[in-house]
C-alpha cells in the first residue's frame, strides 16, 4: 500500500521533471519561432525566394558539421577541430586539383587526411582516455597550423569545373542543398534506424551500462570521432565547390560555436545520449538566419560576435537547466 | 607478495621519471641544441629578446595555473587581455589619461573574473564551455568599441614603461618575474594555494572537510581576470598603441604552457614556478629558434600545434598511470 | 564520556533507530556492531551532525550539546575515520593532516609549512608512524599510512571522540596490527573511542564494550571480555527460528562451464579460484571488503587483473581461457547498482531488454533494427518477468526500484546467455518483487543457466544456493554444500569464524 503510493509520487516527480524538460524545448522552440516570425516583418525581402535559397545554402556548411557534431555530442564527446579539420583537409586537395585537375584523387586526399585527424581525435579520447575538449582543440591548432603551412596562408583558386559542378545551380537551386538534405537523411537513418546509432545512444546515455552489456564503447567512440571528421570534409568541398576557393578565410571565427549552439538547440546534449538530426538541421537554420539576419540589417562582424557570444552562453545555461539534476 | 608490492612503490622507474621531469630535460636539451644550431641563440641580446617576448605570457600563464590547479579551464584570457585594453582605449577617446587607463584596465580585468566566477560556481556551467561563450562575447564587444579594433595610439605613459630599464633589464621582465614568483608563493605558501590544491584533487574530499570551495574558485577566477588585464597592459606597453589582435590564441597558449610546465588538467597538481615558467620561456625558444634559423613563418603554427598535442598527451599518459596505481 | 540517550529516528516507513543508548567512556573502546541496516550508521551520522535524532539527547561529559551539522560535531572534538581515508593525493602528508587548520607564519598571509611538518611529524610519531615522513605525497604512501595520516588530522583538530567506521577493511594484516596498537595508545591517552566492526574476532582482540544494534534496536550490550562468540552471533542475527530449510539437491551436471584460476587483482583478491558447474547457483558470501564485487569485476574483465586466468566453455566446446575483455559479449551480469552500470535510465524499456542483444534484431548487411520485433520481445518480456508498466515504452527512470531491477533481468533473459552473474541482485527491491526476482533465478537456473550470487543478504545467500563458497579479505576461507547452508553457520563463518584466516 504504502510502496503503492511511493510509486506513484515517484512516477509524479517524474512526469513534472519530463514536463519541464519539454517546456524548456517548447519554450526554445517558440522563442526560435518568434525570432523568425519578427525577422520575417522586420526585414524586408527576407521571405522571398531568393534569401530562402541563399539562407538554404549557407546552412549547409554550418549545417553539415552540425550533423558530425551531432553524433559527437550523442556519445558523449565534443569536437573543438571541425572546422579547422574542414580546412586543413579542403585546402591541400584544393591544392591538389588546382594543380593536376584530378578531381578524383583530389577528394581522396580530403578523405584521407580527414580520416587522419578524425583517427588521431579518436584515439586520443577512446584508447587514452584525454578528455576530448582537450584532445580536439589541440587538434584543431594542428590542423589549423598545417592549413597554413601547406598554403603559406594563401587562397587556392581556380577549381576543375568537373569539381565546381558540386556548387553549381540547377534551375535556382544550388545543388548542394539537396546534396545536404540526401546526407541528413542518411545520417538520420544511421542513428535512428539502425543498430550504430542506437550504440552511439547508449554510450552517450551510460558508458559504464553499455560496456557491461558486452559494447565494445572504445571502438565506437573512435568511430564517431572518425565520422564527425568526414562531416567535416563534406562540408568543405560543398563550400570550396561553392565558392571556387579554399583558403584560411574559408570558415569564419565563429563557426565553432556556432555548430556547438546549433546541435544544443536542436536538442543535443553537452553530456550525452541525447540529440537527433532534424534538430540539429533546424538548429543549424536558426543559427544561420541569425547570421543573415545579421548581414542583412547592416551589422558589423563585431556585433555578429557579441550576439553569438551571448548566444552560446544562453545555450550552455539552457543545456545545464535541460539536463540538471 | 602482494604487501611487499604495496611498499615498495617508490622504485626507479624510468618511464615514470620522464613523464615527470622529461619536460625539463627536453628544455635542457633544447636550449643546448640551440646554441649549437644557432651562433647568435645563446648572445645575451636573443636571450632578452625571448623573455622580452615571453612577458606578456608569463602573467596570464601564472594565473591560469591557478585556474587549472583547482581542475578548471579558463578559455577567455585572450579575450580579457583584449577588452579590458580596448574599454580603456574607448576611456581614452572619451577624454581618460594615462593613469586612468591603467585602472581601468585592471578593474575590467578584474570585474570579468567575477562574471566568470558567477558562471561556473554559481550557475555551475561547465568551465571550458562558459569560458569560450566569453571568449567570443568579449572579443566582439572589443572590436565593436574600438571601430573593429583598428590600430590607435595611445599616451606616452603605456611606451614609456615599455622603455623603462633597471640596470639594463627591462622592468616589465622584471614585474613580470616578480609576479610570477609572487603567485608561486600564494600557491605553496598559505592557506588560500592549499585550499586551490586541495579542491583539485578531490572537490569531494574538499567539501566533506568544509573547505570554502566557492570563495577560492570566485578568486581563483578573479585573479585570472586581472592577469590577463596585465597582459593586454604589457601588449599595449610594448608597442604603444593598441589593436585588435591583442591577446590573440593566448588562451590555447596558456593551457599549453601550464601542461608542458606539468600542472595536470585533470587538477590538483603542477606549479608556477619553474613549470610554467620553463613552458613559456619554451614555447618562446620554440619561435626563437625557428626565426633565427629561417624557417618559414608558415610552420610556426603546425609546429606549436604539435608540442601542444604532445605535452596534453604526456599529461594524459601521467594521469593514466596515477589511475593505475 | 559520551552519551546518547534514548535516541530514536523515524524515516519514511521504517523506524531507523528505536530508543537506542550509546554509553562510551575514555580509556575504553565501544564495539558498535550489528549487519547493514541494522541502524549503526543512522547512529554515527547523527553523532556527525549529518541527520538529527527525533528524540533523544547527546550528552559530552555530561553536558547536553546539539549536533546540528559536522561542524558542530567538529567542535564538540568528534572526529571520524572512514573506511575510505579522505585525502588529497598530490599534497604532502603534513598539509593533509592540517588543511583544517593551518599554521600561520611570521608574515600572517603565509603559513608555517616549516611548523606543519614538525608539528605532523610530532603526531604521527604520537600515533607510532615514525616511518611516513611529512614530506612525502599521499599518493606516495600506502592505504595504511593514508589511515594513520586521517588519524593525525583527527588529532591535530583536536579529538576526543574518534570513531572508526570499518577501518581494516583495506588493511594487509601487518597494517592492522599497527592500527590496533594506535588505537590502543589512543586508548590510553583517555581518548572516548567507538569501533564499528563486522569481525567478532577484531572485537575480542581489540574492544573493551561492546552495543549490538539489530533492526534499529539494542540487541545486546555490556562487556566484551568473557564473552561466548555463539553469544554475540545471536545477538547480531537475532534468535531466528531453527527453520533451516532442508536444502533439495538439486541434480547438477558434472560440466564445468566457468573456471576461475588464481587471480589477483588490486590490493585485495589475493589469488582465488573455483570452478562453476552447469544449471549451478554458487553463492560468494562474505562481508563488505572481503572482495565479493572485486572479484566479479575482476573475472568479467571490468577490473584489471595482476594474475591468474579465467577460462569458459561455449555451448559444445571445451573449457579454453578467455581474453577477458570479450567475457562480457558472452555472459551475462548484473551489477550491484543499476544506476550506475545497470540500465539506460533515459532509454525505454524496450531498449533497455535488446542492450545485450542487439545483433539478434539486425537485418544481416545494413544493420537496421527491426523495432517490431524488439517490441515484441519487450512485451513478452514484460509479462515473463513481470514488470509493473503501462507498456514497453516507459521509460526506466520512471520505474520504482524492483521494477527497474526486473528490468536488468529482463535484459541478461533476453540474451540467454549460459552464465550469469548476479551482483546484489534484489538491493533496493520492495518484497514482492525480490519473491518475484527469486522464483525467475531459480527457473533459470533450473533450464540450464549457471548462475554466481553475489549478495550481502543472507537469507537471499541460503535460499538461492547450491553450493556457497566464503570469501574473506580477498582469499577463499571455506566451500560450504548442501545442509552446511543455513543462516548460522553462514554468519559465523562470514563474522570471522573460518578457519583458514589468517
Amino acid at each position: 500500500m504504502s510502496n503503492q503510493t511511493t510509486v506513484t509520487n515517484h512516477n509524479k516527480i517524474q512526469t513534472i521533471l519530463s514536463d519541464r524538460k519539454k517546456a524548456l524545448d517548447l519554450a526554445t522552440a517558440a522563442v526560435a519561432v518568434f525570432f523568425v516570425i519578427i525577422l520575417c516583418v522586420a526585414v524586408p525581402n527576407f521571405l522571398s525566394l531568393n534569401n530562402i535559397l541563399n539562407l538554404l545554402e549557407l546552412l549547409t556548411t554550418v549545417g553539415m558539421l552540425c550533423l558530425g557534431m551531432t553524433f559527437i555530442l550523442i556519445v558523449g564527446g565534443i569536437d573543438l577541430s571541425m572546422p579547422a579539420v574542414l580546412m586543413a583537409t579542403t585546402i591541400p586537395g584544393a591544392l591538389f586539383m588546382s594543380k593536376t585537375g584530378n578531381v578524383l584523387i583530389g577528394i581522396l586526399i580530403i578523405f584521407a587526411i580527414g580520416a587522419i585527424f578524425g583517427m588521431i581525435n579518436g584515439v586520443a579520447v577512446a584508447k587514452a582516455k584525454m578528455i576530448p575538449f582537450i584532445v580536439t582543440l589541440s587538434t584543431q591548432i594542428i590542423a589549423n597550423g598545417f592549413a597554413v603551412m601547406v598554403t603559406n596562408s594563401k587562397s587556392v583558386f581556380g577549381l576543375p569545373d568537373a569539381f565546381l559542378f558540386l556548387g553549381i545551380k540547377i534551375g535556382v537551386v544550388p545543388i548542394s542543398i539537396p546534396i545536404f538534405f540526401i546526407v541528413a537523411v542518411i545520417s538520420h537513418i544511421i542513428l535512428k534506424k539502425t543498430k550504430y546509432g542506437r550504440i552511439f545512444y547508449m554510450i552517450g546515455q551510460n558508458e559504464e551500462t553499455a560496456r557491461v552489456s558486452g559494447i565494445r564503447t572504445d571502438l565506437y567512440i573512435f568511430a564517431a570521432y572518425i565520422m564527425a571528421s568526414v562531416y567535416a570534409c563534406m562540408a568543405g568541398i560543398l563550400l570550396a565547390a561553392r565558392t571556387n576557393m579554399a583558403g584560411a578565410t574559408m570558415v569564419g571565427n565563429t563557426m565553432l560555436t556556432d555548430t556547438i549552439s546549433a546541435a544544443v538547440i536542436g536538442g543535443a546534449s553537452l553530456s550525452g545520449g541525447r540529440g537527433n538530426i532534424w534538430g540539429s538541421v533546424l538548429g543549424a537554420l536558426f543559427i544561420t538566419v541569425i547570421s543573415n539576419f545579421i548581414n542583412l540589417m547592416g551589422y558589423t562582424y563585431y556585433v555578429g560576435l557579441i550576439i553569438k557570444g551571448v548566444l552560446i552562453v544562453m545555450i550552455i545555461v539552457l543545456d545545464r537547466l535541460r539536463n540538471g539534476d | 607478495m602482494n604487501d611487499a608490492a604495496i611498499t615498495e612503490k617508490k622504485k626507479f622507474d624510468l618511464s615514470n621519471f620522464l613523464l615527470s621531469y622529461g619536460f625539463y630535460v627536453l628544455f635542457v636539451v633544447m636550449f643546448i641544441a640551440c646554441g649549437f644550431i644557432s651562433p647568435v641563440f645563446l648572445a645575451r641580446d636573443n636571450l632578452m629578446q625571448i623573455m622580452w617576448g615571453a612577458t606578456t605570457l608569463l602573467v596570464v600563464a601564472a594565473g591560469g595555473t591557478l585556474v587549472i590547479v583547482t581542475g578548471n579551464m579558463d578559455m577567455s584570457v585572450g579575450s580579457v587581455a583584449l577588452c579590458s585594453s580596448a574599454i580603456a582605449v574607448h576611456a581614452m577617446n572619451h577624454g581618460a589619461g594615462f593613469a586612468q587607463m591603467v585602472i581601468i584596465i585592471f578593474l575590467v580585468g578584474a570585474l570579468i573574473g567575477v562574471i566568470n566566477g558567477i558562471l561556473i560556481t554559481y550557475a555551475r556551467l561547465n568551465s571550458m564551455l562558459a569560458t569560450l561563450g566569453m571568449m567570443i562575447l568579449l572579443r566582439g564587444v572589443s572590436l565593436n568599441i574600438t571601430n573593429g579594433g583598428a590600430q590607435t595610439g595611445l599616451p606616452e605613459g603605456f611606451k614609456a614603461i615599455a622603455d623603462a630599464k633597471i640596470g639594463d633589464v627591462s622592468v616589465l621582465i622584471l614585474v613580470s618575474l616578480i609576479i610570477l614568483l609572487v603567485f608561486q608563493c600564494l600557491l605553496r605558501k598559505t592557506r588560500f594555494g592549499a585550499y586551490c590544491y586541495a579542491i583539485g584533487c578531490s572537490e569531494e574530499s574538499a567539501k566533506r572537510i568544509g573547505l570554502p570551495i566557492r570563495k577560492v574558485k570566485m578568486t581563483v577566477y578573479i585573479l585570472s581576470g586581472i592577469c590577463a588585464a596585465f597582459a593586454g597592459f604589457v601588449s599595449c606597453c610594448k608597442v604603444g598603441t593598441y589593436s585588435g589582435t591583442i591577446g590573440n590564441e593566448m588562451e590555447f597558449d596558456v593551457v599549453t604552457v601550464c601542461v608542458m610546465g606539468g600542472t595536470s588538467l585533470l587538477g590538483g597538481r603542477g606549479n608556477v614556478f619553474p613549470g610554467t615558467f620553463i613552458g613559456v620561456v619554451l614555447l618562446y625558444l620554440i619561435n626563437n629558434i625557428l626565426a633565427l634559423t629561417g624557417a618559414s613563418p608558415y610552420i610556426y603554427p603546425f609546429a606549436k600545434g604539435l608540442v601542444i598535442f604532445a605535452a596534453m598527451y604526456v599529461d594524459a599518459l601521467k594521469n593514466f598511470r596515477k589511475r593505475q596505481n | 564520556m559520551l552519551e546518547m540517550n534514548h535516541i530514536t529516528k523515524q524515516f519514511p516507513g521504517v523506524l531507523a533507530l528505536d530508543d537506542v543508548t550509546l554509553k562510551a567512556d575514555p580509556g575504553r573502546i565501544l564495539a558498535l556492531i550489528g549487519i547493514n541496516g541494522a541502524g549503526k550508521s543512522t547512529l554515527m551520522n547523527i553523532l556527525g551532525g549529518i541527520l538529527k535524532q527525533d528524540k533523544g539527547d547527546i550528552l559530552i561529559n555530561e553536558k547536553s550539546v546539539s549536533m546540528n551539522s559536522p561542524k558542530d560535531a567538529e567542535k564538540n572534538g568528534i572526529a571520524f575515520i572512514h573506511q575510505e581515508p579522505l585525502f588529497f593525493a598530490s599534497m604532502s602528508v603534513a598539509q593533509n593532516v592540517f588543511i583544517g587548520n593551518m599554521f600561520k607564519g611570521a608574515v600572517p598571509i603565509l603559513t608555517d609549512n616549516a611548523k606543519a611538518e614538525k608539528e605532523a611529524k610530532k603526531y604521527l610519531e604520537l600515533l607510532g608512524a615514525n616511518d611516513i615522513s611529512p614530506h612525502s605525497a599521499m599518493e606516495d604512501i600506502t592505504i595504511g599510512a593514508r589511515q594513520m595520516v586521517e588519524i593525525a588530522r583527527a588529532l591535530a583538530m583536536g579529538a576526543n571522540t574518534i570513531i572508526f567506521d570499518e577501518p581494516t577493511s583495506s588493511l594487509s594484516l601487518h597494517e592492522k596490527n599497527k592500527l590496533f596498537e594506535v588505537i590502543r595508545k589512543l586508548k590510553h591517552e583517555g581518548k572516548v573511542i567507538i569501533y564499528i566492526s563486522h569481525f567478532l574476532e577484531e572485537i575480542t582482540e581489540l574492544c573493551d564494550d561492546y552495543l549490538v544494534l539489530r533492526d534499529g534496536k539494542m540487541s545486546g550490550t555490556g562487556v566484551v571480555e568473557g564473552l561466548e562468540k555463539a553469544d554475540l552471533v545471536t545477538m547480531i542475527i537475532g534468535q531466528k527460528p531453527a527453520v533451516i530449510e532442508k536444502k533439495t539437491v538439486k541434480r547438477q551436471l558434472d560440466e564445468v562451464v566457468l573456471k576461475v584460476d588464481r587471480i589477483v587483482s588490486g590490493n585485495l583478491l589475493r589469488g582465488v579460484s573455483f570452478e562453476l558447474k552447469k544449471r549451478e547457483i554458487l553463492g560468494i558470501w562474505g562481508l563488505m571488503g572481503s572482495g565479493r564485487t572485486e572479484l566479479v569485476r575482476a573475472i568479467v574483465g571490468l577490473d584489471r587483473i595482476d594474475g591468474g586466468m579465467v577460462l569458459f566453455k561455449e555451448e559444445g566446446g571445451t573449457l579454453t581461457k578467455i581474453k577477458r575483455s570479450t567475457l562480457l559479449r558472452k555472459i551475462g551480469y548484473v551489477t550491484e547498482s543499476r544506476h550506475y552500470d545497470g540500465l539506460f535510465l533515459n532509454m525505454d524499456i524496450t531498449n533497455n531488454c535488446t542492450a545485450a542483444k542487439l545483433d539478434s534484431y539486425c537485418s544481416k548487411r545494413l544493420k537496421f533494427i527491426d523495432v517490431n520485433k524488439e517490441a515484441e520481445d519487450a512485451r513478452t518480456l514484460i509479462k515473463s518477468v513481470n514488470i509493473k508498466v503501462p507498456d514497453e515504452k516507459t521509460r526506466a527512470s520512471q520505474l520504482s526500484g524492483g521494477n527497474q531491477q526486473k528490468v536488468v533481468f529482463a535484459k541478461w533473459l533476453n540474451k540467454g546467455a549460459p552464465v550469469l552473474i548476479l551482483d546484489e541482485p534484489t538491493r533496493g527491491v520492495d518484497v514482492g518483487s525480490k519473491m518475484e526476482i527469486y522464483k525467475t533465478i531459480k527457473k533459470i537456473a533450473a533450464e540450464g543457466t549457471s548462475v554466481i550470487l553475489v549478495s550481502s543478504e543472507v537469507d537471499e545467500m541460503v535460499d538461492l544456493s547450491d553450493r556457497v563458497i566464503v570469501l574473506q579479505g580477498g582469499r577463499i576461507v571455506k566451500d560450504v554444500e548442501g545442509p552446511d547452508i543455513n543462516i548460522n553457520n553462514l554468519m559465523e563463518l562470514a563474522l570471522g569464524g573460518g578457519d583458514a584466516h589468517e
